[in-house]
């Protein structure tokens, strides 16, 4: 019964953004061009990457094409559902707007993190989807559908874990104020997910698959599904995840009995 | 004619604004810095390692590294938000710029240049140390002159960086929300502008046609004149280039300014 009544109210938000998306035509259009220059940008830096090396942290060109492609689905995905939801918490608890949010009778991370659906960004997660198809259909050995069934899981799995990462990075404004340190911490760190994992040195690779586990978004997937299935690997995405959805639950609560509603 | 106090005051209150949140500083300088320095580096490492060359696009894996280390800081610089322009126009603040006895784009440079301020230390202390203690194989190319060089056409980059931006910005008299737009120009820069890749490792005649765009005026043409990769006639020409894109995106931004003023009607949302 929750549950529905959450679908219901999402499928609201979800309504009102294709309304405003509306009203805000050229924000609409502005914001498929920006994220068209992203993924220009992805694909041409591997592009040019790939004129130098015939492989790149042990993937090869149609290997890196599926990561690079695992790696857009996962950012346009979060474009679309819980960026920009999760980036106006900065807003909402410097101006000590977030009142508003924790009188409502439903739960306030839900509602404060998937109130801003972008329609703009459905149409690019399309494209995102689209080059994840032809990169594995064009991959020259034939890839069992056991195989990308399991990348598209841990693919899915990756998307959940950037959610609760995007969060984790985001609360200790409810004690610093100004995030735009932590944010930055973030970014850099999202950005190394956007590199295969094996081009880093051990230490910083056991580190981007544990403690902020942004390899195990996109990197990991993509390398798992090239070879047998591995109890251990599955078993350690799955354990990561739990740690990190338990955490991002206990810090989120903490966060909000350290708002103090002042704004500044 | 803005006297040379108010420019002081001016640049003054931004540096404190920018010293006021001393930790998002240094976790921005230390951290987000050098982890994109890093993170572009650590990519050519592999490649380095995985083909076994010496030199990719002209650089040494040393002289790549510091190739990055500038190229993000220079990056840094030109991040700095121009105090959301649009924003000033979407909410209706721009009426207090107007009535001050200062232009407002001339305002908004100022403000940068403050900002920066605390940011052009770490630099120069970082290039000094290279200077000096660097391996002479690998700083043969970096002078003294190149250095000061780089430093000027650095200002010059960034000058070139707030017009452009604050042209895409006064799109905001015409459209309530134009930030995409800019963080789009921003990705542009950091791909074109030479950040990730040096432009010497793209193909030819992406590279030549790149080298001509402010978008790499602004980034990877200072970095690679500090690092005296760029001299002689190819300095001459880039800076010419970047004349002619501060003539070319004066004008209009001019007109644009002109065109919006003329919509603006003071009142925000």
């Amino acid at each position: 019964m929750k549950v529905l009544r959450y679908l219901r109210l999402y499928a609201s938000l979800v309504r009102f953004a294709a309304s405003t998306a509306i009203v805000f035509r050229a924000d609409f259009w502005c914001r498929i061009l920006m994220d068209i220059a992203y993924y220009a940008t992805m694909i041409g830096f591997f592009a040019a990457v790939f004129q130098h090396t015939d492989t790149l942290g042990g993937f090869s060109v149609p290997q890196a094409r599926v990561f690079v492609a695992m790696f857009l689905v996962l950012d346009s995905f979060h474009m679309t559902v819980y960026g920009t939801g999760v980036y106006s918490i900065l807003q909402l608890v410097r101006k000590g707007d977030m009142d508003y949010y924790l009188l409502r009778p439903v739960s306030t991370l839900f509602l404060v993190t998937l109130r801003e659906f972008s329609l703009a960004s459905l149409l690019n997660l399309s494209i995102g989807l689209w080059l994840l198809y032809s990169a594995i259909a064009s991959y020259p050995q034939q890839l069992q559908p056991s195989s990308i069934i399991y990348g598209l899981f841990l693919l899915l799995n990756g998307t959940f874990l950037f959610y609760i990462l995007r969060v984790l990075f985001i609360v200790p404004v409810f004690w610093t104020i100004s995030g735009d340190g932590i944010m930055g911490m973030f970014y850099a760190l999202r950005d190394a997910a956007e590199r295969p994992h094996r081009i880093y040195p051990r230490v910083l690779r056991i580190v981007l698959m544990t403690i902020v586990p942004f390899a195990l978004m996109a990197s990991v997937p993509a390398e798992l599904m090239f070879r047998p299935f591995e109890w251990s690997s599955f078993l350690l995405i799955c354990a990561v995840t739990l740690c990190s959805f338990l955490m991002m639950l206990v810090v989120w609560k903490r966060a909000l009995r350290a708002y103090g509603s002042a704004s500044s | 004619m803005t006297s040379p106090r108010a420019v002081a005051q001016i640049m003054s209150i931004e540096l404190r604004n920018k010293l006021s949140y001393r930790a998002d500083l240094l976790i921005e300088i230390g951290c987000t810095l050098f982890a994109r320095a890093y993170l572009s580096f650590v990519v050519w490492q592999a490649v380095f390692q995985q083909t076994g060359t010496n030199t990719i696009a002209g650089y040494s894996q040393t002289e790549l590294l510091v190739y990055f280390v500038l190229a993000a800081f220079i990056f840094d610089l030109n991040s700095i938000n121009l105090g959301f322009i649009s924003e000033d126009i979407y909410r209706g603040l721009l009426s207090k710029y107007l009535i001050m006895p200062i232009n407002y784009q001339f305002y908004k440079i100022i403000s940068w240049l403050g900002r920066s301020l605390v940011q052009f230390l770490p630099l120069g202390a970082a290039l000094i140390l290279f200077l000096v203690f660097g391996n002479s194989q690998d700083t043969s190319r970096m002078t003294v002159f190149s250095l000061l060089v780089g430093i000027f056409v650095c200002l010059l980059g960034n000058v070139l960086n707030v017009i452009l931006y604050s042209t895409v910005e006064f799109l905001g008299f015409w459209s309530d929300k134009v930030w995409s737009l800019s963080i789009g120009l921003h990705l542009l820069v950091y791909f074109a502008g030479g950040i990730m890749i040096p432009l010497g490792a793209l193909p030819y005649s992406i590279g030549e046609v790149f080298r001509y765009l402010p978008l790499y005026l602004m980034v990877g043409f200072p970095t690679e004149v500090i690092l005296g990769h760029v001299h002689g006639l190819a300095l001459i020409r880039g800076l010419l280039a970047m004349l002619a894109w501060f003539v070319l995106l004066q004008t209009l931004s001019r007109a644009v300014w002109r065109r919006g003023l003329q919509m603006y009607g003071g009142v925000g949302i």
